[in-house]
């Protein structure tokens, strides 16, 4: 939904508005597979009051909700992982120095970007993006060899333009659709293990528990809605943040009490 | 890029180089597909003699290099295609050289990731993408399709009006049979010599006239490995890095 009419100035800055979000995801997810985490969210996320408070970080099984607790979940607990997985390999390989630099030996992370789909709210203050990953991760092992893994997924967004008129990420949705080992038939993966992912381990404990995600049935959720549809101002029922969570209904495969 | 900086006219023209530029990144990568080395120098690249290709193992730096190296691969695809045609006489037999040429490759790399930045002063740009890519070559192990993941990076520079290719950097992460673990040094050993692609043997394109190692491939127990410095926001090329031959910058 757009005004009736923009004068050619506000069409360009709208054209542009798209670029510069595009260009904001590109660069986040560039940090993220240089394991430089602190200054994604450092330069890349909300930096006003009222939007560090609302924002999150969500994926197939929660939400995590602020920057402090987004801060907690991505890079302490992550840095905790990293220097127990360098712990490890240290244990093994005496020529490794046990220190910062060494983080992620062995490790490839690929979350590259493609397919956007980004839409432009009509009072020009917000965004919503989603575009999709076919991600990549390998962790090195002590032994020296590793564990690579498919990581496809969808990645999705809430942008809101801060009064120094940068765009910044507000939410950040990762909806993963599986997790399998490169080289093998994606047809013989096993789908119920009754076991929580790797992924859905790392995802740890978030301020917000809830299914948002489920691809154990093919995908049928439906969540997130791809692509987002046209709007004039951005409404948190509609967004990627937690307020706009898929309602299951019961019945619903993914649906479970605790859902609400 | 801020936008306050620029009028609406100006908006307009960045707008259009910025795509520009992406095109012609979306056309480097296409020629390689359709094997279009032989003409690839000419079509995109800089008349300019400092033009220069980065890969893992070094710099082919210079325009006497980089025609070196596209010859390389030409005679290289000629061959492929002679071999394929004694491989396969009854379905190529009756092909022409010129009907068979750029027969058994097949290079696809898609480029995600864009970050583009144009400089201010409109005459150069910079661009990021990383490359998700399925790459099936002929050796003499027969046809063997790998996965490649890795980026690649340029430098363009307008001529007459025209966006050019200046520098391109290209670096791999993953070039892993398909079907086997990545970071598996040996994964391309288990597919054997086949007796009837023996002829393949040697023939690989030229090295790099400045050899040295930008990137190693992707191993369980290669050090964490950022990627190549992404572009930034600059007012004219002397002000940013480039990803040329000549600087270490971009990938160091």
């Amino acid at each position: 939904m757009r005004k009736q009419y923009y004068s050619d100035d506000e069409r360009i800055i709208r054209v542009w508005d798209v670029e510069e979000v595009k260009d904001l995801m590109a660069r986040r997810q560039v940090l993220n597979m240089n394991n430089e985490r602190r200054k994604e969210l450092d330069t890349l996320w909300v930096t006003e009051p009222k939007y560090r408070k609302t924002a999150s970080m969500g994926s197939n099984w929660g939400y995590y909700v602020g920057m402090d607790e987004i801060s907690n979940f991505y890079v302490a607990q992550y840095t905790d992982r990293l220097q127990k997985a360098l712990d490890e390999k240290c244990a093994v390989n005496p020529g490794l120095r046990n220190i910062r630099d060494n983080f992620g030996y062995g490790d490839l992370i690929a979350h590259h970007v493609s397919t956007p789909c980004v839409v432009l709210a009509g009072d020009g203050k917000t965004a919503k993006g989603v575009w999709y990953s076919l991600g990549v991760r390998s962790l090195g092992k002590p032994d020296g060899s590793c564990e690579a893994k498919w990581y496809p997924e969808r990645i999705c967004a809430d942008f809101v333009k801060e009064d120094s008129g940068d765009w910044k990420i507000w939410h950040l949705l990762i909806s993963l659709d599986v997790e399998y080992e490169a080289g093998t038939n994606l047809g013989d993966v096993e789908t119920f293990t009754g076991a929580p992912t790797e992924a859905q381990k790392e995802f740890g404990e978030p301020t917000l528990p809830y299914v948002v995600h489920n691809p154990d049935y093919g995908w049928s959720d439906g969540y997130p809605t791809v692509p987002p549809v046209a709007y004039y101002s951005y409404d948190p029922a509609e967004g990627f943040g937690p307020e706009g969570r898929p309602k299951w209904h019961k019945g619903h495969p993914n649906y479970r009490k605790e859902n609400g | 890029m801020s936008t306050l900086r620029f009028n609406t006219e100006e908006l307009v023209g960045r707008f259009e180089d910025r795509r520009d530029v992406k095109n012609l990144a979306g056309k480097y990568v296409m020629s390689l597909l359709l094997k279009k080395e032989p003409t690839i120098l000419q079509d995109l690249w800089s008349a300019r003699d400092d033009i220069s290709l980065g890969v893992d193992s070094g710099y082919y730096a210079g325009r006497d290099a980089l025609a070196a190296y596209y010859a390389s691969i030409d005679a290289a695809t000629k061959k492929k295609a002679q071999v394929l045609k004694e491989v396969f006489p009854e379905d190529l037999g009756e092909y022409s050289d010129e009907k068979l040429y750029g027969r058994g490759p097949m290079e696809i790399r898609s480029l995600d990731n864009a970050i583009i930045e144009i400089a201010d002063d409109g005459e150069t740009a910079k661009a990021f993408f990383y490359v998700f890519g399925l790459v099936t070559d002929i050796s003499e192990r027969g046809p063997v399709s790998n996965w490649v993941l890795g980026s690649c990076c340029f430098d363009f520079i307008r001529e007459d009006g025209v966006w050019k290719i200046w520098h391109v950097l290209y670096l791999e992460d993953v070039d892993t049979p398909a079907g086997k673990k990545w970071g598996d040094p040996n994964a391309l050993e288990q597919f054997p010599e086949m007796e009837n692609f023996a002829a393949m043997k040697g023939v690989e394109p030229a090295k790099p006239n400045r050899p040295m190692e930008l990137r190693t491939l992707y191993t369980g127990s290669r050090p964490f490995t950022k990627l190549p410095k992404v572009p930034e926001p600059y007012d004219t090329f002397a002000n940013t890095f480039s990803y040329g031959a000549d600087s270490q910058e971009a990938w160091r």
